[in-house]
């Protein structure tokens, strides 16, 4: 059974500002990622972004949550007329544009023809992937939704309103993402010289190593720690003060979190470069920190090298410095940003 | 000999020290996966030596430190109590500022408006900055513009006062606040919010026989034709109560009220998860006779939040609450619901103030189906997500289009027709893909109305180069679909269904029994879409 993707950027509301210029190289890259590493087939990744030319009023605006929710009866009656009850391996949801929160545990897309009174046009994302998920229609969910959560005067939500089953069949799994917490902001920043959501890309550096254990396995745990503490490793100062705008996203994975095995990748080793406390020049170094299944072990010792810089390949993490008889904590976040501070 | 570090499975304490009791303790290990959680003031974890990141967690704010455990500490890793926002001028926080701290104390407990007597209700409006007296302010009107309190009973309503109008507004510089304390029976109000874009917000509040309410709000921009416009921000409402009818802001308790709200307003139901909400300080604290009634609401809800309910406390605190609030209090009495014992409620005639309230009002609608008034079921304002308040909107206009035309339902049938696949149908009938012969010979009048989802995939997958691939797949998946077209749909309700849809739609069972039968009736006259019967089981 095949795996499936429906990706969507929306990125031209005609009447719901402010203008967006990032949903569209999001999808694109999320699509790339999944027909590349998620797995895949480019046959079953549905692309869909929104008007070029954008529609000059939001009535002839697409996509509608029509085209969206037609796909989604589509995989639903490809499940429930196949042998096992399932449309395939795994469902990938990406869902990015303008959205508000309606409620703590979710969040919905805002369609091409939303306007600010006419917010039933979205797709919540929630209801539809434990749709997928909870009635097992595929073994694993991968929910993934790049907007604002914002409270919004919301409309009646168009969910699938099937009873979902309290307990999910044997072995199912799912991983629900959303870029922001209930009430707050989603941004997209200039991002390696393109415009994008800033949770996407964490979401992207995650899936394509940061978030790897050492043997290349992203799991459900070590996706949602990646994400947890690299978002805010895209906000500006500005952006970090912004009590309205998301630090952190708001995860969900079905436990065990580390039994979810989401990728395999080549784990990313960031090249790094720990400042050494002032007159350490002549002294001995040693890194300890997490290894082969170990929590506290030697990662690597030097001799003094009269440098005040020590540099060297490490995974992300929390590692212990100890030069000339004092203890450091280093810590390396995503893109190889690293902090040194006292324990 | 002492073992080697990198080699002992031993595991040593970490004691963990903060300054709340409802601080939420994290401990994350070196790569940042979840070891431990915990609750303040004080918790033992017993953990294997590593490198290890605490964070703790009060109200809105997150403190954190990194810790190398490689022997036992002497000194338990202690975090300060944090300054959190609240819109509440307590101390401690981190938005209070003396001048509203006074403010608070003193308009409290004097009386603006009297329109009755047995209980007050006092309102705080203002804006907050960190640094007000070197800034013009950014609020020149009056922060309690467009609120004004209400009088509801059944049919009739009666405005009480204008906030702005009646209210003390500060007359020094620094952030601007209005208070306005008033005077009143007991009984249930309604505060309403007119927004610059002609919307009415309404929120309930309620003068319990003795008490006095304190709602303290602050301010937030909205948007509107002539630009953004400063009015109360409803969803970050602190509510406290107070029997000697006046603000302290120094009172311990309210702190952890406070706390005890946010804990609410971010924290769903656990479902299998067995992790706790309330911290044991805080169910010791609520098995006393505890004397904050909005303590008890809060607790009581995050106690019906958790996996398993401890159904003696919850037992406990609807008691106190009762004694000491009397049984007209909605939020009460919708705990009452859920109370193993307690004596059902009276039908309910007024909406509650807390969201989670109301849901347990709709949950228990499905087997209780007189249990709202007819006069409350009426009320046609439309919830309004908005923290953990029960706020509904009065839009200035009637919505103008409907949800899908041809059908002409409105937008509750049309999610109640979703949810019961009706929606599906629809589509399959009217989003088919047609043949690509069939297309080439559309004129764009009918591509445009019938091909939408053609047009929009096709462009699509020409757009991320799978081409053909991408709608070969698509095409088979329709014509699959277009196969298993059905006339009519039959759909079997029980009492689990019903209580899907109305939590989904926010409306009581027997209100929506009702748009299901025009939801049939609908259909049954509508050639595009199968005729639906409902049958409840």
């Amino acid at each position: 059974m095949p795996n499936t993707a429906i990706i969507v950027g929306i990125q031209a509301y005609p009447e719901l500002p402010p203008a967006l210029q990032g949903p569209k190289n999001d999808a694109q890259r999320f699509f790339e990622w999944v027909t590349t590493h998620g797995g895949v087939a480019v046959a079953d990744a549905h692309l869909i972004l929104d008007d070029d030319p954008p529609a000059p009023t939001a009535v002839n605006a697409h996509p509608t949550a029509e085209v969206i929710k037609y796909l989604f009866d589509l995989l639903e009656e490809e499940a429930q007329h196949s042998p096992d009850g399932r449309a395939g391996e795994r469902l990938y949801l990406y869902l990015s544009g303008h959205g508000f929160g309606q409620s703590l545990t979710d969040a919905s897309l805002l369609m091409a023809n939303a306007t600010k009174n006419r917010t039933r046009h979205h797709v919540p994302g929630r209801p539809w992937a434990d749709h997928f998920f909870a009635n097992g229609y595929f073994k694993e969910v991968l929910l993934f939704l790049d907007c604002c959560r914002e409270r919004y005067s919301t409309a009646t939500l168009n969910g699938p309103g099937t009873t979902i089953p309290a307990v999910p069949p044997a072995g199912a799994r799912c991983f629900y993402g959303f870029a922001a917490k209930y009430g707050k902001l989603a941004v997209e920043r200039n991002i390696d010289g393109k415009i994008g959501g800033v949770f996407t890309a964490t979401l992207l550096d995650a899936l394509n190593g940061g978030a790897a254990e050492e043997d290349g396995r992203v799991t459900g745990e070590t996706l949602k720690a990646y994400l947890y503490e690299n978002m805010k490793g895209f906000l500006s100062p500005a952006d970090l003060a912004n009590k309205d705008i998301a630090k952190e996203p708001d995860l969900y994975c079905e436990p065990p979190e580390n039994q979810f095995v989401i990728a395999n990748v080549q784990p990313t080793k960031f090249n790094v470069t720990i400042p050494l406390p002032a007159g350490s020049e002549a002294s001995d170094r040693q890194l300890f920190g997490e290894a082969n299944g170990k929590k506290y072990t030697k990662i690597d010792s030097r001799p003094a090298d009269g440098t005040l810089e020590w540099k060297l390949p490490l995974l992300r993490g929390t590692y212990q410095l100890i030069v000339n008889g004092d203890s450091w904590v280093v810590t390396v976040k995503g893109r190889g940003m690293t902090d040194v501070a006292k324990p | 000999m002492l073992p080697n570090p990198e080699t002992s499975a031993e595991r040593l304490p970490l004691t963990v020290n903060t300054g709340d009791l409802q601080s939420e303790i994290v401990v994350l290990d070196a790569r940042g996966r979840l070891v431990e959680r915990g609750f303040g003031p004080e918790q033992t974890f017993q953990l294997e030596k590593g490198i290890y990141r605490v964070k703790v967690l009060t109200g809105t704010e997150t403190q954190e430190k990194s810790v190398v455990l490689v022997e036992t500490p002497r000194e338990p890793l202690r975090f300060a109590p944090a300054a959190f926002a609240s819109a509440a001028p307590l101390a401690g926080t981190s938005t209070s500022h003396e001048y509203h701290m006074a403010a608070a104390d003193s308009e409290s407990r004097k009386i603006h408006v009297r329109d009755g007597v047995g209980s007050s209700l006092f309102f705080l409006v203002r804006d907050w900055t960190p640094n007000a007296w070197n800034q013009a302010p950014r609020v020149t009107g009056n922060p309690a513009q467009g609120l004004s309190l209400h009088a509801v009973k059944g049919e009739v309503e009666r405005q009480i006062c204008d906030l702005a109008v009646a209210g003390q507004r500060s007359s020094q510089g620094g952030d601007p606040w209005t208070a306005c304390t008033i005077g009143v029976t007991p009984g249930v109000y309604e505060l309403r919010l007119k927004l610059p874009g002609g919307d009415t917000l309404h929120q309930t509040f309620v003068a319990s026989p003795g008490w006095q309410s304190q709602a303290f709000l602050f301010v937030r921009e909205y948007a509107s034709e002539a630009g953004p416009q400063w009015r109360a921000d409803l969803s970050r409402t602190s509510v406290l109560l107070s029997v000697t009818g006046g603000f302290s802001p120094n009172e311990e308790i309210l702190r952890v009220a406070e706390l005890a709200k946010v804990a609410l307003a971010t924290k769903g139901p656990q479902g299998q998860a067995s992790r706790p909400l309330l911290p044991e300080e805080m169910r010791m604290l609520l098995r006393g006779k505890f004397d904050n009634p909005m303590l008890g609401i809060y607790g009581a809800h995050l106690l019906l939040l958790e996996s398993r309910v401890d159904a003696p406390l919850l037992q406990l605190v609807v008691q106190n609450l009762r004694d000491m609030l009397g049984r007209e209090h909605p939020d009460v009495e919708a705990l009452a619901l859920r109370t193993v014992g307690a004596p059902s409620p009276q039908p309910f005639e007024h909406l509650p103030m807390l969201y989670r309230s109301w849901s347990l009002i709709l949950d228990a609608s499905v087997t209780q189906p007189d249990l709202v008034t007819e006069s409350l079921m009426r009320h046609g304002a439309e919830p309004v997500a908005e923290g953990p308040w029960y706020i509904d909107r009065t839009p200035a206009t009637d919505k103008a289009d409907l949800v899908t035309e041809p059908l002409e339902l409105s937008e509750v049938e049309a999610a109640l027709a979703e949810d019961l696949g009706i929606m599906k149908e629809v589509r399959r009938n009217t989003l088919t893909m047609q043949s690509e012969e069939a297309v080439a010979g559309a004129t764009p009048a009918e591509k445009g109305a019938t091909n939408l989802l053609f047009a929009t995939l096709s462009e699509s997958a020409l757009k991320s180069d799978s081409g053909p691939h991408a709608y070969q797949s698509l095409r088979d998946m329709v014509v699959r679909n277009e196969q298993r077209k059905v006339s009519d749909v039959e759909v079997q309700i029980d009492d689990t269904k019903l209580r899907a849809i109305v939590a989904r739609l926010g409306i009581p069972a027997t209100q929506v029994k009702k748009v299901l039968t025009n939801l049939e009736d609908k259909l049954t006259r509508s050639p595009q879409a199968p005729n639906l019967k409902v049958l409840f089981k």
